[in-house]
């Protein structure tokens, strides 16, 4: 018998056999509308931090500008997705 | 001293720590030193009262004063009074990990740490850039952000980008929330979504890399300070230096220092660590997705 030189191609799964594992989606994934939350909080974030400097860029407020922006464009979207 | 870097590098630790870890725990560690240090550095004003260190590098960094929570020991000792207290390997390896990353972090100023306090008191700098605490938080900024610690910033705000992966949402559901209790607990109590767990992770680097490019623009854009690209800089800031050491005594003293931290390090977990490790059984997994 020649040595065989490819693989052959595996035969189709059965339809007994189990599929593959898929891996698991993340419970929560960044959508545009969060999107659009982290790039306005960088906008305030750079532009009141180059005018205002500390009370904008210290280690509460800034992540604080963050979280906030985040989670009220999340809040938006989810409104006008399903008004009632 | 080290601006951004230290939010930044919370995100590549927690990547590359290969246990578990609590990233928070991290985070804290990077911000310790300077969260127990830094208020009075630039002064605290009381009305007319001004509390401020006659001379403010030897308070932050030297000793006498609180330098002593910028040293490699400072970090094992805070590690293990959290593992004591708490009995959560993750929040002690994490908090010693962060204050020890902070401590090596800000060698690079014209002032350095006193790395293997209480052996020594060597100051250890490599003199990157000056370091102006005694010019006010503005004076400050504009020294660093007007230096090669922008390079410094920059440099760790590259290295966070590169490791994207660590900001994406299935790194943080599947390696960041297992990892530490803190998060269900945000979850159950304060009761905070998904959406608001995963922005308060990335919150530190948002805010790290903002920082960088908002104290920048406010330095050269608004006041105009010049760009020093030499090392040591910026010539026009009146920077705090160190005494140069004789090389005999340098050496003498980082033989000592070595030597008294590794054998503190070593009777600390003989004595006390390793009862405290066993003791402290690992935190059960916390679920990354959220039961119904």
């Amino acid at each position: 018998m020649p040595e065989q030189l490819f693989a052959l191609p595996e035969p189709p799964a059965s339809p007994a056999s189990p599929a593959p594992p898929r891996p698991a989606e993340p419970p929560h994934r960044t959508g545009p509308p969060e999107a659009i939350g982290y790039a306005v909080a960088a906008l305030v974030l750079v532009v009141g931090g180059a005018l205002f400097t500390t009370p904008v860029l210290n280690w509460l407020v800034g992540p604080a500008i963050c979280v906030l922006c985040v989670a009220t464009a999340g809040h938006l979207a989810d409104r006008r997705s399903d008004p009632s | 001293m080290s601006w951004a870097a230290h939010e930044l590098e919370s995100y590549l630790l927690h990547k590359h720590i290969r246990t578990r870890v609590s990233f928070l725990a991290i985070l804290t560690g990077c911000l310790a030193p300077d969260m127990l240090t830094k208020l009075p550095v630039y002064g605290i004003e009381l009305g007319n009262l001004v509390i401020r260190p006659e001379n403010p590098w030897e308070y932050h960094r030297g000793w006498p004063g609180a330098g002593f929570t910028h040293s490699l020991l400072f970090a094992a000792v805070l590690g293990l009074l959290v593992l004591w207290i708490f009995r959560s390997r993750e929040w002690a390896l994490g908090l010693a990990v962060g204050t020890a990353a902070h401590v090596l972090t800000d060698i690079f100023d014209s002032v350095g740490t006193m790395l293997f306090f209480p052996f020594t008191t060597q100051q250890y700098s490599t003199g990157m850039w000056a370091y102006a605490a005694q010019a006010g938080r503005y004076g400050d900024a504009a020294a660093y952000y007007g230096s090669l610690g922008l390079v410094w910033d920059l440099f760790w705000l590259t290295l966070a980008l590169l490791g994207f992966r660590a900001l994406r949402a299935r790194y943080f559901f599947e390696e960041v929330v297992p990892s530490d209790p803190a998060w269900g607990w945000f979850r159950r109590r304060l009761r905070l979504s998904d959406r608001v767990l995963l922005a308060l992770y990335r919150a530190y680097f948002v805010y790290g890399a903002c920082r960088v490019v908002g104290w920048t623009a406010w330095v050269h854009l608004i006041e105009g300070a010049p760009m020093d690209w030499t090392w040591g800089g910026p010539y026009w800031v009146e920077k705090a230096t160190l005494e140069p050491t004789p090389l005999p005594e340098l050496v003498t003293g980082t033989a000592i220092g070595l030597a008294g931290l590794a054998t503190a390090l070593w009777l600390l977990w003989l004595l006390l660590g390793r009862r405290l490790w066993a003791a402290a059984a690992p935190e059960p997994r916390e679920p990354a997705r959220l039961a119904a």
